[in-house]
């Protein structure tokens, strides 16, 4: 038998569920890596920007490419604004207490699902991809959508890398990810820090959404899985470390990838399982991540 | 002419009242050595001024101003600068960029004159600030305040655990701050310390000054010390 095609289709396959996994969690990551909250309503972040797709793609007919590049733009814009409003009208008055703040984004994330279920129903709802282009290999055809998802994940995590690393607001986000206190007494206005980023990690959510829903269809419940999945990356590979994030993405997606073509999706997600209670056994911080201050 | 004048301070932690009327002042060109036991409210007093620990009654005064009621963000923007107890570092990010986070206050562009009084960050801007000896990181958080462009510093017992040369270092620094007009308000357990550079020495005992003197009478009678706090 001549495995190079399954091989190959596993690892592409792997590589666009790693692009998702990546997006997903970095929000997570990063919510929890500067503000120290658990953002349980991070998946329906995620909902939100696939029924932002969805949305865009009713309101505006015609070429699919129009409506798609809207929702690239609109939807996280508009849930990262909803998610700055929760931030200041709930993360804050709680003063970002750990266990309140668990607690407050289960309310959010059960509000969030049952407005979605309300205004547009129990229904999936397809929505075409931007464009239509199958790279062809000798043994099999694939879908240059999915090419476009690689390359949309790898630009939008290079960038908040070097943002992190070479920006002002990079800075003041890793000084107060360091120290809350000593980077007020340098002058950083800490809530507004905390708002941004509790935006930008639920704007990266929403990104995966809309670029998920081509390929999955969008329903008010599939928030889970996202959820569940960035947990297990985020777990594997430390919270609140961005490179672990990004490492750990890439190896539960081409392990996915990978046992799913060759064995079965359960066999895949039995792998993630095991992986996270070894990680949470020998390495409770992570692959790549330290333990956290007090 | 006083710079920072601290008027009835109360501050509770929890339940727990630490400041209880506390009153002080510190001119500009002085050294104010705050001294007193473990738990006698020193670095509460701090925080306190900074806004980082909520006042329950009592006002900051700078140069005249109020800024009892401003968000502790904007604290460090009037001019008052905090190296606090243990350094505090953001151990992660390399010597520079703890100095641009002190810049970023008021641009006040004086990271040639921080960099001047410890020439040895200047040949270690690119490393990791936790990886720094302990002088030189009690160092780059004194350079990292004066980066802030400071009115007021702030320092909480920056010589602790210490080699004699890096005492020297930063007893040196301060008395530039001082020649430059900056009021410095220090926590400091060692009396040698005190002696060696402050103008005026407050002693402070559950949360109020017992008792404030000039420098010169404490070297004149350092069994005053001792009377006071118990230290020698």
């Amino acid at each position: 038998m001549n495995l190079a095609p399954y091989l190959l289709l596993a690892t592409l396959e792997g590589l666009v569920q790693a692009s998702v996994f990546a997006l997903t969690a970095l929000g997570l990551s990063l919510v929890f890596g500067v503000m120290r909250v658990v953002n349980v309503a991070h998946g329906e972040f995620f909902t939100l920007g696939a029924v932002g797709a969805w949305l865009c793609a009713m309101l505006l007919p015609g070429h699919p490419a129009i409506s798609f590049a809207a929702a690239l733009v609109a939807a996280p814009l508009a849930v990262g604004a909803l998610a700055w409003a929760a931030d200041r009208l709930i993360l804050k008055r709680i003063d970002y207490d750990p266990e309140a703040t668990i607690v407050s984004t289960i309310g959010l994330m059960y509000v969030i699902q049952q407005v979605v279920l309300m205004t547009f129903g129990p229904d999936a709802r397809a929505v075409d991809a931007p464009f239509w282009y199958t790279i062809r290999f000798p043994w099999f055809g694939w879908s240059g959508y999915k090419v476009f998802i690689i390359v949309v994940a790898v630009a939008l995590v290079g960038g908040l890398w070097l943002a992190m690393r070479h920006t002002r607001f990079g800075l003041i986000m890793r000084a107060t990810q360091y120290d809350r206190e000593t980077a007020q007494n340098f002058g950083i206005p800490v809530d507004r820090v905390y708002a941004a980023v509790f935006a930008l990690g639920a704007m990266f959510a929403a990104v995966a959404g809309v670029l998920v829903v081509p390929n999955s269809q969008a329903h008010y419940l599939m928030g889970h899985d996202p959820l569940l999945m960035s947990f297990v990356v985020v777990i594997v590979g430390g919270l609140g470390s961005l490179p672990g994030t990004v490492a750990a993405a890439v190896l539960i997606g081409m392990a996915d990838g990978w046992l799913s073509v060759f064995f079965s999706p359960t066999l895949a997600k039995i792998f993630s399982t095991l992986l996270v209670a070894l990680v949470l056994v020998f390495r409770p911080a992570g692959l790549f991540g330290k333990a956290v201050r007090a | 002419m006083t710079l920072l004048r601290i008027e009835a301070l109360d501050v509770f932690h929890g339940a727990s009242q630490v400041l209880r009327g506390l009153d002080l002042a510190v001119a500009g060109g002085e050294i104010l050595c705050l001294m007193g036991r473990n738990g006698a409210g020193k670095t509460s007093l701090m925080r306190a001024i900074m806004g980082t620990l909520p006042r329950r009654a009592g006002r900051v005064l700078l140069d005249g101003t109020d800024i009892s009621a401003l968000p502790a963000h904007l604290v460090p923007r009037y001019g008052i600068a905090h190296v606090p107890q243990g350094r505090r570092l953001f151990a992660e990010l390399t010597v520079a960029e703890n100095l641009e986070i002190g810049e970023m206050v008021r641009h006040a562009g004086q990271r040639d004159f921080a960099l001047s009084l410890f020439p040895v960050l200047g040949d270690r801007l690119g490393q990791q600030a936790g990886t720094l000896s302990g002088g030189e990181q009690t160092m780059l958080a004194i350079a990292r305040a004066i980066c802030a462009g400071p009115r007021v510093m702030l320092l909480d017992e920056p010589t602790e655990g210490l080699m004699p040369s890096a005492i020297a270092t930063i007893r040196s620094a301060l008395i530039r701050l001082r020649a430059e007009g900056v009021a410095v308000l220090l926590v400091e357990q060692r009396a040698e310390a005190v002696l060696a550079m402050a103008d005026r020495v407050a002693f402070i005992a559950q949360g109020r000054i017992l008792a404030e003197t000039p420098a010169e009478a404490l070297r004149a009678d350092r069994a005053l010390i001792r009377r006071y706090v118990g230290l020698g």
